[in-house]
């Protein structure tokens, strides 16, 4: 584990959004198209009345919606599935994407890619709405008083049976943790956090997913269900009641769990580990472009590495800019017991050094930074006679006797530039820096033709290379409390909740408890898993597919050494292809667990934004809401005496 | 005027197959049923005739094969019209860590109630099936007989129109037997309409109107109760106040002969064992302590508590005489 924040993936952006959108729109339409595939044949059959009689409840007027959007959707497919047959058939040419944007498109490909786009989503759109339709139907007699009833219900079941002892295995971690964490000073809080979340998480998701799953089957064969479904209760309210009611108690649960841990993490806690996390800082990230970047031979490439050794006619250097500050950003260095003219603005950093040769005992590397603002002539360093100007300015303010802040106020006024040189860099630790605030002073009349910021590093140690990554190096706008910031964290874990109980819930409607849970089990882990999946979905795996990786595990071939092209090799990659276009499907239908995962933002220090913590939901949203229509199709087919 | 029809069933018809279509068993075939308003309908046969799947038809817990079950005019699967039904499974499956009164209140909040009248309807059901010193124990503490009245009770929390009991009597002893059947006559005297299934021929001639009779999900006769079961080529007469001897036979056999006809049996009639059971748990009641007491021990004795002895039999014990045909 690194004892410092890494972030494989952007944090999900409202820009983002709508492409989301449309992209869950074609994935749940697909699904959708593909439940009317398997339902039509049965309006056709001896089981005409049964199906219809349950999904339309008897109203003509769904059935007559249901039937033009059921009809969109075939007649939408039609020249879609026409146009890819007749690709197949080689009666035209499909238009060439692969590594295109729209732009970049012939006219004819453009047209024929949009249609085709476009056409697609009135298909995904009427599939879905045909799907959707039934299921908002009978949202309307749904009654809250029976679902809260049925809540209170699923409350009082997991309190009597004595669930919530389970929960007392957390008292362990309290009692013995510290026995078993081995720690450096500054690592104390983040190893704790880690360990309380990771408690927590696997207490009330494996919890969450028994009582989840059990509950239906066992009112099944109980046959309690009886007497309920015989009463004015929709089924789906049946549904609804179990996720509430366990979703209510295990976040109550979650509530005082969190508590405790807050309690037990804050109690002892070190200084450096204070000073290293125990806060939530708002980080402003900049984009990074890395010139002469190297791969230092780690498997992992979540760094660039530069080197300390770079001539100086093709220099090594990493540049942060910083396209969108907040416009008072100046003001927010000011502070009571901070002079007027010697404001600064926090900057923190954490690289990673990979050492060619020892270097000195117990010293970092050194570093050299500037600052430029969209003002400053890019790059001062690039001027040299400017360059010297400012040194020489520097070199006779120091003279005057003002405060090195004061200085560099002045000169960032003046410049719109600030250089930090020889800066001691050691081996993943958070080092702060300070900016002079005048570099932000005129930042309301930023013309946002340059880039508001720009940081350029540089390693100034030979022999030595600097890692850098995007999220190494960032202004910090502000800095929150830990406490907010762990329930912030708490919230992710909610979210998982949420997930897994649905899910749970979702598959005792027809299948029974312990399948269920395996299957609930199953899809979490393959959602931890998932960037892998989607390797091997995408034929990006090193190895090949499951067959060729299991051909080669028997055969004993190395990864990454190509196979000799035989018949049966040709077999088991074409098989392969079989599968990944399966597993292409199958994808959909896992959780991006990783985005619900605020562990390593509060271990770290990092303040989960409200924003951040809207679009995960979103997400779960959207993950939740097929699955939820899906047990309503489930539960109401299931002929519950059977 | 004709009569209002509450439950009807048109060619209903249930097949259950197995995961790959293939049928099972017919459970019931084309089964058309018409039940009123008001009566108490009965359906009689043996164990896999059908009764349980007809209920469970008409209470949308099965969907039908083919044909229609209606309830309230209305198809079964609509769940609006479960606001006037109440249902008392076989097994009273209710919900073990739940208390009586837990148990009404939860069932009574899946009707438009208020909390009033449903908390005042929960409490008269408690005192109505005898569980009022019991209502704070958790189900799971109850005996079975206790539990099948607690199910009655939540089959009435919402006063309903039309009562579905699956083997009322199940499980109950006489005493609770006694009790189940005088409960649904009084139901039906207060206009609600009761279908039960049964294989307890003796409960369902006790207390229904009309019968069906269903075999191998065939249904095989179907009418009012004392219609089926008379026998118009027989008379019976009961009379008070004799004791049988030669003299009363042989003038009973002449006014017969003169009429055509001939006794085929003749002696008193006998008290049913419900009856007598019944009969000694009250008097037992009645008088804390008294007991069985052998023949030999009985004849003006006093037992050691000062008690009187139980006598052995009842008054009524029969002494039937038999003709041959």
């Amino acid at each position: 584990m690194w004892a410092t924040f890494t972030l494989e993936r952007d944090p999900p952006k409202f820009e983002s959004v709508p492409a989301d959108v449309q992209s869950w729109l074609l994935t749940a339409g697909g699904f959708s198209a593909a439940a009317i595939c398997i339902w039509l044949p049965f309006v056709f059959l001896s089981l005409r009345e049964r199906i219809d009689g349950g999904i339309t409840g008897g109203r003509s007027w769904i059935k007559i919606l249901l039937a033009i959007f059921v009809g969109g959707y075939l007649v939408s497919m039609l020249p879609a599935a026409t146009a890819i047959l007749g690709y197949k058939l080689g009666w035209g040419d499909p238009p060439t994407t692969t590594g295109k944007t729209i732009g970049d498109m012939s006219t004819a490909d453009r047209y024929k890619f949009l249609f085709q786009f476009d056409i697609l989503k009135l298909a995904a759109s009427c599939a879905l709405v045909a799907v959707l339709l039934p299921v908002l139907f009978n949202l309307s007699r749904l009654s809250l008083r029976r679902i809260w009833a049925l809540s209170r219900l699923s409350f009082k079941e997991a309190i009597r049976r004595r669930i919530l002892w389970v929960f007392s295995l957390l008292i362990l971690v309290f009692l013995f943790g510290s026995w078993f964490f081995p720690y450096k000073a500054e690592d104390q809080l983040r190893n704790y956090v880690r360990t309380v979340y990771f408690v927590m998480t696997v207490l009330l998701l494996v919890t969450a997913g028994l009582v989840a799953a059990f509950s239906l089957p066992a009112d099944l064969r109980n046959q309690t269900i009886h007497t309920i479904v015989t009463k004015p209760v929709e089924r789906f309210e049946i549904i609804l009641g179990r996720f509430l009611g366990y979703t209510f108690l295990l976040t109550l649960v979650l509530i005082v769990m969190s508590l405790f841990c807050l309690v037990y993490i804050a109690r002892g806690i070190n200084q450096e580990a204070a000073e290293e996390s125990y806060k939530a800082r708002v980080p402003i990230y900049g984009n990074l472009l890395v010139k002469g970047g190297k791969n230092v031979g780690y498997e992992w490439n979540y760094r660039q590495y530069i080197s300390g050794d770079a001539k100086k006619d093709d220099p090594e250097y990493a540049l942060w800019t910083f396209s969108d500050l907040p416009r008072d950003l100046a003001n927010r260095g000011r502070k009571d017991n901070v002079p007027a003219g010697e404001e600064a603005i926090p900057v923190e950093i954490t690289f990673d050094i990979f050492r060619t040769t020892k270097g000195e005992e117990n010293k970092g590397i050194y570093c050299s930074f500037m600052f430029e603002n969209w003002e400053c002539p890019r790059t001062v360093d690039g001027i040299p006679e400017k360059l010297e100007q400012y040194r020489r300015d520097l070199e006779s303010l120091k003279q005057t006797g003002a405060t090195k802040r004061a200085i560099d106020n002045q000169l960032a006024a003046k410049y719109g530039y600030y250089e930090v040189q020889s800066f001691e860099v050691t081996d993943f630790h958070t080092l702060g820096l300070e900016i002079p605030a005048a570099l932000f002073k005129n930042l309301a009349a930023w013309n946002r033709k340059n880039p508001a910021l720009q940081v350029q590093v540089k390693c100034d140690s030979r022999t030595q290379y600097l890692g850098v990554n995007k999220y190494d190096l960032y202004l910090m706008d502000d800095v929150r409390s830990f406490e907010v910031n762990f329930f912030k964290g708490a919230v992710g874990l909610w979210y998982r909740l949420c997930l897994v109980v649905a899910v749970a819930v979702t598959c005792s409607t027809i299948l029974n408890d312990v399948i269920s849970f395996l299957v609930t089990v199953f899809l979490y882990l393959a959602g931890l898993l998932l960037e892998f999946i989607k390797q091997v979905a995408e034929h990006q795996a090193v190895g090949g597919g499951p067959f060729e990786a299991l051909f080669r595990l028997v055969r004993r071939e190395h990864i990454s050494i190509p196979l000799d092209q035989n018949p049966l090799v040709a077999v088991i990659q074409n098989t392969d292809k079989i599968s990944e276009w399966m597993l292409g499907r199958f994808l959909n239908l896992i959780p991006d667990m990783d985005r619900y995962d605020l562990t390593d933002y509060v271990a770290e220090g990092f303040d989960v934004s409200g924003s951040h913590l809207l679009l995960v939901g979103l997400l779960l949203v959207g993950y939740l809401v097929p699955w939820m229509v899906l047990s309503f199709y489930l539960l109401r087919a299931r002929e519950i005496a059977a | 005027m004709a009569q209002e029809v509450f439950v009807e069933t048109r060619k209903l018809t249930k097949v259950y197959r197995d995961f790959w279509g293939r049928q099972k068993k017919v459970a019931l075939n084309a089964l058309n049923l018409q039940i009123y308003r008001g009566e108490i309908f009965g359906l009689l046969g043996p164990n896999g005739s059908g009764k349980t799947t007809t209920i469970k038809l008409l209470l949308g817990l099965l969907f039908p094969t083919d044909g229609e079950a209606l309830v309230f005019g209305e198809p079964a699967a609509k769940v609006s019209k479960n606001e006037r039904i109440g249902y008392l499974p076989e097994e009273s499956y209710l919900y073990r860590f739940l208390n009586a009164e837990e148990t009404l209140d939860f069932y009574g909040r899946l009707f438009k109630m208020p909390a009033d009248l449903r908390r005042s309807r929960a409490e008269e059901l408690i005192v109505k099936v005898g569980l009022a010193s019991d209502k704070k124990r958790i189900l799971k503490e109850y005996s079975k007989g206790m539990r099948q009245r607690i199910g009655l009770a939540q089959a009435l929390i919402n006063d309903p129109d039309l009562v579905f009991l699956d083997e009322p009597t199940s499980g109950l002893d006489p005493l609770g037997t006694r009790w189940m059947k005088d409960l649904i006559i009084d139901l039906r005297d207060k206009g609600k309409t009761i279908v039960m299934c049964s294989h307890r021929l003796d409960d369902v001639q006790d207390i229904c109107d009309r019968i069906a009779i269903l075999h191998e999900g065939q249904l095989q006769e179907m009418g009012e109760v004392h219609a089926l079961l008379e026998d118009a080529n027989r008379l019976e007469i009961q009379a008070s106040g004799l004791r049988l001897n030669e003299a009363l036979q042989q003038d009973l056999e002449e006014v017969l002969r003169r009429h055509g006809g001939k006794i085929e049996s003749i002696g008193h009639p006998t008290t049913t064992l419900e009856k007598l059971f019944v009969r000694i748990v009250e008097e037992s009641k009645a008088h804390p302590g008294r007991r069985y007491l052998p023949a030999a021990d009985r004849s003006g004795a006093t037992a050691a508590d000062g008690e009187t002895p139980r006598r052995h039999l009842p008054e009524s014990t029969p002494v039937q005489k038999s003709k041959g045909a």
